[in-house]
Formats: C-alpha cells, structure tokens, sequence
C-alpha cells in the first residue's frame, strides 16, 4: 500500500474564512503535515507561493480582489511563476458545471465541492501526488492536461492535431494507489 | 527531467514527478495505514465541532452589520460584488458545517447581489436572507424535515426570483 509522508510536504492554505482555513489546517495536520502555510487573500498567496515554494496549494475561490481563478493562473504563468506545475486543489461551495470548468480552465489541478471531508482531501492530494498529469501549452492555455480519460471507442473528430505523435505519460499502475 | 513533446497547436510536457519521489512511500505496516490517518485527521475536526455553531453566528452577526451599512450607504456595484464575496463565504461555512438549508438561502442572496450588480438591490430583501440564515442556526435546523424551515427556503427562493425578474 502507497502513501503520502504528509510531513516532508509544504502546503499553503488559502481562504479568507479564518474558520475554513483552520478546518484544513486541522486536516493536513491530521495527516501529519508539519509545514502548514496560511495566505488569507490572492495576493497574500502569491507573496507565500513566491517567498515560501510550497509543494501543494489549497485555495477557495472566492476571495476578496484577487480570487481563487485569478490566483491560479498568476502562479500558472510559465515565464513568472517560480512553480507552475504546482499542484492547486481548490476547495470551493461552487458546484455548478460551468465553474467546474471555469476552473479547470484556469489551470486547476483538482476541485473539492465544500462540504470537505478527512477522505476526499486525502484522496485528492494523493492523486496529485502518485498520479500527475501532464502539463498542455497552447496559445491560450497552460495547465494540467484537460483530458483526465482516453475513450477507447471515441469516434469523434481529434481536436489537437498531432495528437498520434504524443508519448504516453507515465503513471502508477492502475489499482496502485489506494483509493478507498 | 522535464520533457517536451511538440506538435503544431501544442506542447505537451511532462515536468518530473518530484512530489511522487518525495513523498510517496511504500512502507506498510499498522501505523501507515491510509484509513487510520483520515479518521485521525477527521476526529481532529470533529473536535473543533462545539465551536462550528458559534463560528456561524459570529459570521451571520457580522454580515447583518455589513447588509445594513451597504443599504445606508451609496450601493454601488463595487460595494454588491464585495458584498457578494462575503455571502459567498457564508454559504461555504453554512455548507461545511452542517446546514445545507442555510447554505441554500447564501446561494439564492448571492444570485440577488450578482442580478443587483450595477444596480439598487433592494436592502430591505437583504435582510431578510441574513435573518432567515441567522434563525436556521440558532434553530440548528440541519436538514429539510423542519417544515417551517424548508416553506421558509422555499419562500426566500420566490423573492430572490421576483426580484431578479423585477
């Protein structure tokens, strides 16, 4: 069985909410996370993000002047970010499809619908950490890869031309990770 | 190390997998097991639990005063969106502690600041939302077997689209 050493990891928490920000705390301490960060705004995080490197950043999205989406294509920007393939899960009381995708779009790694749970944050962090996705750079994107599947019988027409030429990534076996 | 694939529309990179060397072990044994490490971490917030109530209505107190001063003063968009940004709060606390009823009546106040953008929400209606959450609280009204809770969501949610059709 696979798992997560929570305490070589630095993680920065970033949510307005004192409370919300004290329940993930809580959580990642659970864990046994030692290096637990707090930003209460985007630009807050992005001083941490920046100063502090984190390896996994938590945010809610919306905040006061530079929200969740904002933040996270701030630290996406491939020329400026000190990371940008850092891991971002963003823990949010939006469900709607259209924000799901929204912040997908933005370059979001993962997205947690409140109410958050010990096993769903682990799960997610877990992912992100056994089974990373690749990184697409086009004109009007950089994040990690949209597409989660590959249907085996998909006959509709391929939108990224070359796509034949791509190497496979690589990725833990399937039934590797725990995901109970 | 990081590798590249390019093809004419796009590159696809494949940055190493640093935490994964990092911080994924495999070293099993009776303290490394995945389940006892989420019921630590969820019994630790089940502790905080007590305070979850109290946390709520010190948000809900705080909201009122901001709903009044935004009513009292020039209602801008601005002042709506900021507004909107702290009901919004509200509503992810309500959701994460347990009242999903009050968490629906935040949902229906925000779609009536994000409609009021650029214009005069009405601050009386305003009002009534916080004080509808305020009472599903203090009431710890949990779920939809409250009957006067639920007629209560259901008649918040026929004023938020009287007044966005308004």
């Amino acid at each position: 069985m696979f798992r997560v050493e929570y305490h070589k990891l630095r993680f920065l928490v970033v949510d307005d909410n004192t409370y919300m920000r004290r329940i993930i705390k809580t959580l990642l301490h659970g864990f046994g996370a030692r290096e637990v960060l707090e930003a209460e705004d985007g630009a807050a995080a992005i001083d941490a993000f920046t100063s502090h490197c984190p390896d996994i950043v938590l945010t809610d999205w919306e905040m006061p002047m530079i929200n969740g989406i904002d933040m996270t294509k701030l630290m996406r920007a491939p020329d400026n970010s000190v990371n940008p393939y850092v891991p971002i899960i963003m823990i949010t009381v939006h469900s709607e499809r259209h924000r799901v995708l929204e912040a997908r779009d933005a370059g979001v790694t993962e997205f947690l619908v409140k109410p958050l749970s010990a096993r769903m944050l682990h799960q997610r962090i877990l992912g992100v950490i056994a089974n990373p996705r690749p990184f697409i750079r086009t004109e009007t994107f950089f994040g990690p890869d949209r597409r989660r599947t590959k249907t085996a019988n998909y006959d509709g027409p391929e939108r990224r031309s070359g796509e034949a030429q791509l190497i496979p990534p690589p990725r833990l076996a399937r039934g590797l990770v725990d995901e109970r | 190390m990081t590798t590249t694939t390019k093809t004419a529309t796009h590159e696809v990179i494949h940055p190493p997998a640093t935490l994964r060397d990092k911080a994924l072990s495999e070293l099993p044994g009776p303290d490394r097991d995945p389940e006892a490490l989420i019921a630590r971490a969820q019994e630790a917030v089940e502790r905080l639990a007590p305070s979850f109530d109290t946390w709520l209505r010190d948000d809900v107190a705080a909201l009122r005063e901001e709903v009044a001063a935004y009513a009292a003063a020039q209602r801008s968009a601005a002042a709506a969106e900021a507004l909107r940004v702290r009901v919004q709060n509200l509503r992810g606390s309500c959701a994460q502690f347990g009242y999903p009823l009050a968490a629906d009546v935040a949902g229906q106040f925000c779609l009536l600041l994000e409609d009021a953008e650029g214009r005069d929400a009405d601050a009386e209606a305003l009002l009534q939302f916080v004080d509808a959450i305020g009472s599903i609280v203090r009431g710890q009204v949990r779920d939809g077997s409250d009957l006067l809770a639920a007629e209560l969501v259901r008649a918040l949610r026929a004023l938020s689209d009287r007044l966005r059709q308004a």
